[in-house]
């Protein structure tokens, strides 16, 4: 276990040494730079605005001079500065995003495992009922419905009918305030966590009813075991392997969709600060927050497989 | 334009009001009294039906002055009530990102909000009634055509208590063009170019002396960019830029203050707060009097206690705040959308003149020959584009913005010569006209990000196809990727044929003509940084026509008397439209309609869009 754990560990530089690069190789083979984002076309009439960008940020180096400084000084956990007005540091704005980011993940990746779970289980042990398709019917609307779009609902409607919207005029901090905060991020959260929930009920129904089935179920009956241990202790735990990995994988899923939610709900998170770096072009800022979305999966990843030895013990690495 | 005006001359002519009025006799009544009854008093005429006349007549002067004193000192009592009245509340504003930096002398986006509330500017100007209303300056003077006085205000101080002074002024001033040099940001280097130096001439006057006239000096000084910084402050807390040589050869250390330190600004409110999620500035105790108060300033300072800006990228969510009735502004409302606007009973929808920009550029590389470009604007029809995009009105669009109204003296009728949709000529001139690189497709190209932008070039590609029988193409991408491809300038010929931008529904005016929207035409501005249309071009016929139009463009700028100006103005238009040169503007919304929460008053609506939006220490909150 812990030899799998370390050998893990070694590859996670080894996928961000390989993700970074492409990245970086991605942003620099794109037409224009983050010179004009900086020097900017309106109102600009000096054609050696760009020139003396790029000389000062050394933008005018051959790629593999930019990368490799850019590689020296993070594996020393320094990211670099934006290269887009106030050219402040990059990690210190993704410590100042990161939480809220992380907020809403995880926030949404629970309400997805609660609704999640507790509708597939309904379905499987409800199955065939008006209830299972009913809640049959409110996934695949959950799965259909793009959360860009959903959002934009939970937003504008109850204004038009009601004005009042759930988006906050003033932005609390959890530290400050977690209650005010959480009433903000809830509906981001809830917002992904729809689709996410939809899926993940679809999964935990097929995965019971196949355990359903199978000979030790039947065999906790016939001890005489009540219905409620049945489920619980043998179905449900024994469904679970599939579900795991799915939360784990929907929590990558969760973190590309907290782009569009932070974007629309104002939320002040990584997402909105990647997407303002890759319009600008701004290659540190960019590299640094997908590199940081990056670490977060293949670390959750690595919890979801040790996770496999808790709910499963057949399961050694 | 008024030029020939100054403060002083205003002041002179300046309508008297009742209350002035009251006020005035009140106390000059009351202190007139006060004296004659003092004499009264030391009076020791013998002459005692003289003195009882004379006591008499005081006695009567006395109560007729103290009657008049206290209607004075009523009316002004209930003027502070009602100014109290409006005092207080928040101001609720949004911007779509972060700012960029907060140097009032380096452009960037979503910053002004924090500038115009925390820094004082020289005055402002507002283009629909052509008055300059004094903020930090008190008067200026044009003394000669090349030289111009400022007289600034006085008693006035930073918020580290340090003076507002001549040098502090000649700093903010003079910082700008070595910015420019040394970064390049987006000051208007036009509001400088013509500029020698900026000196302090005694504690409370600063003289520009220039290299040439300019008639646009006034107007361009009323922008955030000439806003007063501490010297101090930046100098101890700046970021180095970089040491700037001046023209004698002596060199000097330039700072910037992206972050605007403690103490840098004098405006009447302090940043309190400026994160990722917006920025809050409250009222500064200390801000100067406004004394007289011009148009748009309340002598004890704004009414509105605070601001508060929330980043709000996305715009679906800014239309659910302002519906839902957390924001006192909006922006420029859909026609389609009005009656979901109206039916709020909290929202003020307002029909502002709409000064809206949609361009199609020429690459003068390719489109070297006159032909050509008069063939690809024949090929358009104006009317069909004015029916199919402004339901709610539309008009052509001339080089100079009509909004600037003492300059613009093209009519519509005038202009429809020139936007005339004529398929056949159009193909006609396009087959007689000399190609130096052959043009097998035309591409328009334009960026992604506005949705109506989009379907705007769409419409041009469809038209332009039609006319002239040649394949079109409509690339878009994003902003950043189209200002680079828009702007390189490493070939004589673009990866592009049109340069489609600006979706023409809403836009303001300077004042400037340079700035709406010569510019987009000149050959040593966008013509020669986006357009190939400049006059060190490979192709002689475009650079001599640069030529001609950079002389047509400096005699204009130069000429201070306003009548004779525009008619060189009405000159330059001709010869752009004439020559079909280097751009062309498509026609645009006349009308735009703007979102305001009702609550918000006097916050100068007919100037909202001409950069004069949230300049007006007026405005207040009915509800505060």
């Amino acid at each position: 276990m812990t030899g799998y754990i370390v050998r893990r560990l070694i590859a996670v530089p080894l996928m961000m040494l390989a993700i970074s690069f492409i990245l970086f190789m991605l942003l620099f083979v794109r037409p224009g730079s983050a010179a004009f984002a900086a020097s900017g076309f309106v109102g600009d009439n000096d054609p050696k605005a760009v020139e003396r960008f790029e000389e000062r940020y050394g933008l005018n180096r051959p790629w593999y001079a930019q990368y490799g400084d850019w590689l020296w000084n993070a594996v020393q956990g320094d990211l670099g500065v934006r290269l887009t007005p106030p050219q402040d540091p990059v990690t210190d704005k993704i410590w100042e995003r990161l939480p809220n980011t992380v907020e809403v993940g995880l926030l949404t990746v629970v309400l997805s495992a609660i609704f999640g779970i507790t509708i597939g289980v309904l379905s499987a042990v409800r199955r065939n009922s008006i209830l299972d398709y009913v809640l049959r019917t409110v996934a695949i609307a959950g799965i259909s419905v793009p959360n860009f779009w959903l959002a934009i609902l939970v937003l504008t409607l109850p204004a038009i009918w009601w004005q009042w919207t759930p988006f906050a005029s003033v932005w609390v901090s959890f530290t400050d305030n977690p209650l005010d905060n959480l009433a903000i991020v809830i509906w981001p959260a809830m917002t992904l966590a729809l689709a996410s929930a939809a899926g993940t009920a679809r999964l935990v129904r097929t995965s019971m009813l196949e355990v359903f089935y199978s000979d030790y179920v039947r065999t906790a009956r016939a001890k005489g075991l009540q219905e409620r241990r049945v489920i619980w202790s043998h179905v449900f735990r024994n469904s679970l392997i599939p579900v795991i990995t799915l939360i784990g994988l929907q929590f990558g899923a969760v973190l590309g969709g907290v782009v569009i939610a932070e974007v629309i709900f104002g939320i002040p998170g990584l997402g909105s600060l990647t997407l303002a770096g890759v319009l600008a072009q701004d290659y540190p800022l960019v590299l640094g927050t997908i590199c940081i979305f990056a670490l977060l999966f293949v670390l959750v990843t690595l919890a979801v497989d040790l996770l496999y030895t808790v709910v499963d013990p057949r399961i050694q690495y | 334009m008024r030029d020939n005006e100054n403060y002083w001359n205003r002041l002179r002519s300046r309508p008297l009001s009742r209350r002035r009025f009251l006020v005035g006799s009140g106390v000059a009544a009351a202190g007139s009294a006060a004296i004659l009854a003092g004499c009264g008093d030391d009076d020791d005429d013998d002459d005692d039906g003289a003195a009882a006349a004379t006591a008499a007549a005081t006695e009567a002067a006395a109560t007729e002055a103290a009657a008049e004193a206290t209607a004075a000192a009523t009316e002004a009592a209930a003027a502070a009530d009602e100014g109290d009245a409006k005092r207080g509340g928040t101001l609720r504003l949004w911007k779509a990102q972060e700012d960029a930096g907060l140097d009032p002398g380096i452009y960037h986006l979503n910053n002004t909000e924090i500038i115009y509330s925390t820094m004082t500017q020289p005055y402002t100007y507002q283009p629909t009634k052509n008055i300059f209303a004094m903020d930090g300056m008190a008067g200026y003077e044009q003394v000669d055509p090349t030289t111009f006085v400022w007289s600034i205000r006085p008693g006035m101080k930073f918020h580290n208590g340090d003076a507002v002074d001549s040098e502090a002024v000649a700093f903010s001033f003079g910082r700008l063009t070595k910015l420019y040099d040394l970064i390049n940001p987006h000051t208007t280097r036009t509001g400088f170019v013509f500029v020698d130096d900026f000196e302090a001439t005694d504690e409370l006057t600063v003289t520009e002396h220039w290299n040439r006239p300019n008639a646009d000096a006034p107007v361009y000084r009323a922008r955030h960019y000439y806003s007063f910084v501490n010297p101090r402050v930046v100098d101890e807390q700046g970021a180095l830029e970089g040491e700037w040589t001046a023209p004698d050869g002596s060199t000097e250390d330039v700072y910037s203050v992206q972050t605007l330190p403690e103490g840098v600004g004098s405006g009447p409110y302090k940043i309190v707060r400026r994160d990722a999620t917006g920025t809050r500035t409250e009222r500064w105790p200390d801000y100067h009097k406004h004394t007289p108060a011009d148009d748009g300033f309340v002598e004890d300072g704004p009414y509105i206690d605070a601001w508060e800006t929330r980043i709000m990228p996305d715009g679906a969510a800014r239309k659910a705040a302002f519906l839902a009735g957390d924001l006192d502004v909006y922006a420029a409302i859909d026609p389609l959308e009005l009656p979901e606007f109206e039916s709020v009973d909290h929202v003020n929808v307002v029909e502002l003149p709409a000064g809206g920009t949609g361009y199609l550029g020429m690459d003068g590389g390719k489109f070297h020959d006159k032909r050509s470009r008069q063939a690809l604007q024949k090929s358009l029809d104006y009317e069909r584009i004015i029916q199919t995009l402004w339901t709610a009105g539309g008009k052509l669009a001339a080089p100079i913005s009509d909004l600037i109204a003492a300059y613009q003296k093209l009519s519509q009728e005038e202009l429809a010569s020139w936007y005339r949709w004529d398929p056949q000529e159009a193909r006609a001139l396009w087959e007689a006209a000399d190609f130096a690189v052959p043009v097998e497709k035309i591409k328009l190209f334009g960026a992604v990000e506005d949705p109506l932008l989009s379907d705007v070039t769409q419409l041009y590609a469809g038209m332009i196809q039609e006319a002239l029988g040649v394949e079109t193409e409509v690339e878009l991408v994003d902003q950043n990727t189209w200002a680079a491809r828009a702007t390189d300038v490493s070939t004589d010929v673009k990866d592009w044929e049109l340069l489609s931008y600006g979706n023409g529904s809403a836009g303001g005016t300077t004042g400037v003509p340079n700035d709406t929207h010569l510019i987009h035409f000149d050959p040593r501005g966008y013509g020669l940084n986006a357009f190939n249309h400049w006059a060190g071009s490979p192709r002689p016929e475009v650079a001599a026509d640069s030529e001609v139009l950079i002389g047509m463009l400096t005699a204009q700028e130069a000429e201070t008397d306003p009548e004779a100006r525009a008619e060189l103005l009405t000159e330059v238009q001709r010869w752009i439209l004439d020559n079909h040169y280097c751009n062309w503007r498509m026609p645009i919304s006349s009308v735009s309609y703007y979102g305001f929460n009702k609550r918000l008053q006097d916050f100068g609506q007919d100037d909202w869009l001409n950069f004069y939006d949230r300049r007006r220490e007026s405005m207040w909150l009915s509800e505060a």
